[in-house]
């Protein structure tokens, strides 16, 4: 009688592992690649696209992201066994830095060969500098810093140039490759930088609902009044809502940029009750893959901005 | 030792997932979990815990919130305190009898959940910690695979010495007072050990699915097993092979260890539960 019992759970758990393997082969059919010589990785789609760019017509490299095209932030980016799949074979892990990426230090750990690339290294002084912005909100992204360097294209181009340069000294053979697809990219940036620049103001405040826009608002000559921590999870206190909304008022400020990766309805809230415009800004995170998103996503961005800052001037008189 | 450890894994275990450290580590770590959770599943599906265990697991919360709060560097330390109290304070209510326990726990656990969130989400901490609601087996490592060990050991020696104690208390109380048990401490005990591995599991587990690998292998093995000995043996056999088929189901099919573990505890359950009708056991 204990002898069936037994063969009885021998017989579920076999059933068990049979389904599992059949789901496993299911969904997993043949999808073995050949691994190039050179593997980059990059940690997510900025710095994918940047990595993107400049290993266009590179022969022998593979450029890879870490995360998903819709990941979009790194915040508090949680690695799941495909990533640390993906960087057990890669040779190259292009970063972010400034502590976007959270979790590189148990990376390194599990993975003490890999060979991570800063794009952010050089700017550590503007990483120190948008610690102590006077006009961040509460004060959480202080001990953090705010490494969202891209939005503003003179920095995004720095970021380009010091992976290009990475890349050259890693892979001698295509450095010249590396560092003639940097100018060129360099080059398609810059000239959305110029028409980003015509819309620079002397004066005028907004409120960003992502501190990545400040790094936009620095480069428009904007001067960010608040910076509203959103993420995926929490919802903004009552508090802080009415705290935004005196601020609107007192300072007379006429645009909220918002992000459509976070939830809009405290925006949506604030400007019902104050008139202030809301504008939603793409933060260049998320995209379909093609290697011109970001200036793709810049030319919209610059529509937006185009039609915000027309409600500056008004507010100004005629400025 | 550890290379030690990893070589012999290497030798039995040779598939292509075993040359990841991460994977040799979340392995045993799984090979320890999972017996120690079948094995004090039996005891709270006996005692009637399932839902003091599942209201510790959000006590998780308070825990870290206290210990950012009183600027303690390892969260885990203010964690497991903050749950033994719990655990104690709780008991000692629900020994009152005033209101029935599943009022008084329910109570305890939704107070715990939203005090933590409201001390979190005061300092703009929660997105930080809200990766405990799903937890991280992958990012385990030796050190803490060994404090696990640590609690394995103990509830072994716990198991060796309070076992019929607590299995009298479960059968009948009153019954086990008058024949000297001492109740209430062993209860005590018995709460504390679980505050303990649960708070030292939950960065691994999870808050939202600890429960159902304590609770699924224990009542999948309730479902055939007839007498004691069988019971605990098929608990732990069943949360042994559950732990192992996630792992390895997740690793190929890239998806969150945990759930994918429950996922199998649960299709064990059914299928158990499906034999007892099928063979009258």
């Amino acid at each position: 009688m204990r002898f069936k019992k037994d063969l009885i759970l021998l017989g579920i758990l076999g059933i068990v592992a049979i389904v599992s393997a059949g789901i496993t082969v299911l969904f997993n059919g043949g999808t073995e690649k050949k691994e190039p010589k050179l593997q980059i990785t990059a940690s997510f789609y900025p710095m994918y696209i940047i990595t993107l760019n400049l290993t266009e017509d590179v022969d022998g490299v593979e450029a890879g992201c870490m995360t998903q095209n819709q990941t979009g932030c790194l915040h508090d980016y949680q690695m799941t066994t495909r990533d640390m799949k993906t960087l057990e074979n890669t040779d190259i892990f292009v970063i972010n830095g400034g502590g976007m990426e959270s979790f590189l230090e148990d990376v390194i750990k599990s993975n003490p060969s890999l060979t991570v690339l800063d794009a952010g290294e050089k700017l550590t002084e503007v990483l120190e500098s948008h610690k102590e912005h006077p006009a961040s909100g509460d004060g959480e992204q202080e001990e953090e810093g705010n490494a969202h360097f891209w939005l503003n294209p003179e920095y995004y181009c720095t970021q380009i140039r010091t992976v290009a340069e990475g890349l050259a000294a890693w892979d001698k053979d295509h450095a010249e490759k590396y560092r003639e697809n940097a100018d060129a990219y360099v080059e398609k940036v810059e000239k959305i930088a110029e028409e980003l620049k015509k819309l620079k103001v002397s004066s005028g405040s907004v409120i960003v609902f992502h501190d990545a826009f400040a790094y936009l608002a620095e480069y428009l000559g904007l001067k960010v009044a608040r910076i509203v921590e959103l993420d995926g999870e929490t919802s903004l206190g009552a508090g802080e809502v009415a705290e935004i909304m005196e601020e609107v008022r007192s300072e007379n400020i006429s645009c909220l940029f918002t992000e459509a990766q976070y939830s809009l309805e405290a925006a949506d809230t604030i400007e019902k009750e104050t008139g202030a415009v809301s504008y939603v800004i793409d933060s260049l995170v998320t995209g379909d893959g093609g290697k011109d998103s970001y200036l793709e996503g810049m030319e919209r961005n610059l529509e937006v901005l185009k039609k915000a800052f027309g409600t500056l001037r008004f507010r100004e008189g005629g400025y | 030792m550890l290379a030690g450890i990893y070589g012999l894994m290497e030798s039995f275990l040779p598939f292509s997932f075993m040359k990841y450290d991460f994977i040799k580590n979340s392995f045993l770590a799984i090979l320890i979990i999972t017996p120690l959770f079948g094995l004090l599943g039996t005891m709270i599906v006996n005692n009637k815990m399932a839902f003091f265990s599942d209201a510790l697991g959000h006590s998780a919360f308070t825990g870290i919130a206290l210990g950012t709060l009183l600027g303690i560097a390892n969260t885990d330390l203010s964690m497991a305190g903050f749950a033994v109290v719990f655990a104690l304070v709780l008991n000692v209510i629900k020994r009152r009898k005033t209101i029935s326990a599943d009022t008084i726990i329910s109570v305890f656990s939704s107070v715990s959940m939203a005090a933590g969130l409201v001390m979190l989400s005061k300092n703009g901490e929660f997105s930080k910690y809200s990766s405990l609601l799903v937890g991280d087996i992958l990012s385990i490592q030796p050190k803490e695979i060994l404090l696990l060990f640590g609690i394995f050991l103990l509830t072994l020696v716990f198991f060796g010495c309070c076992f019929n104690a607590l299995h009298a208390q479960s059968v009948h109380e009153a019954l086990a007072r008058s024949r000297g048990v001492p109740v209430a401490a062993v209860d005590n005990a018995f709460s504390v050990l679980i505050a303990l591995i649960v708070m030292f599991s939950i960065r691994w587990v999870g808050i939202l699915i600890i429960n159902a690998l304590l609770i699924l292998p224990a009542a999948a093995a309730r479902n055939l097993a007839s007498n004691m000995r069988e019971y605990h043996r098929f608990s732990v056999a069943i949360s042994l092979f559950s732990g192992v088929t996630g792992l390895l189901l997740s690793f190929y099919n890239d998806t969150a260890t945990g759930p994918t573990i429950v996922l199998a505890a649960a299709a064990v359950f059914f299928l158990s539960l499906g034999a007892k009708v099928v063979f009258h056991l």
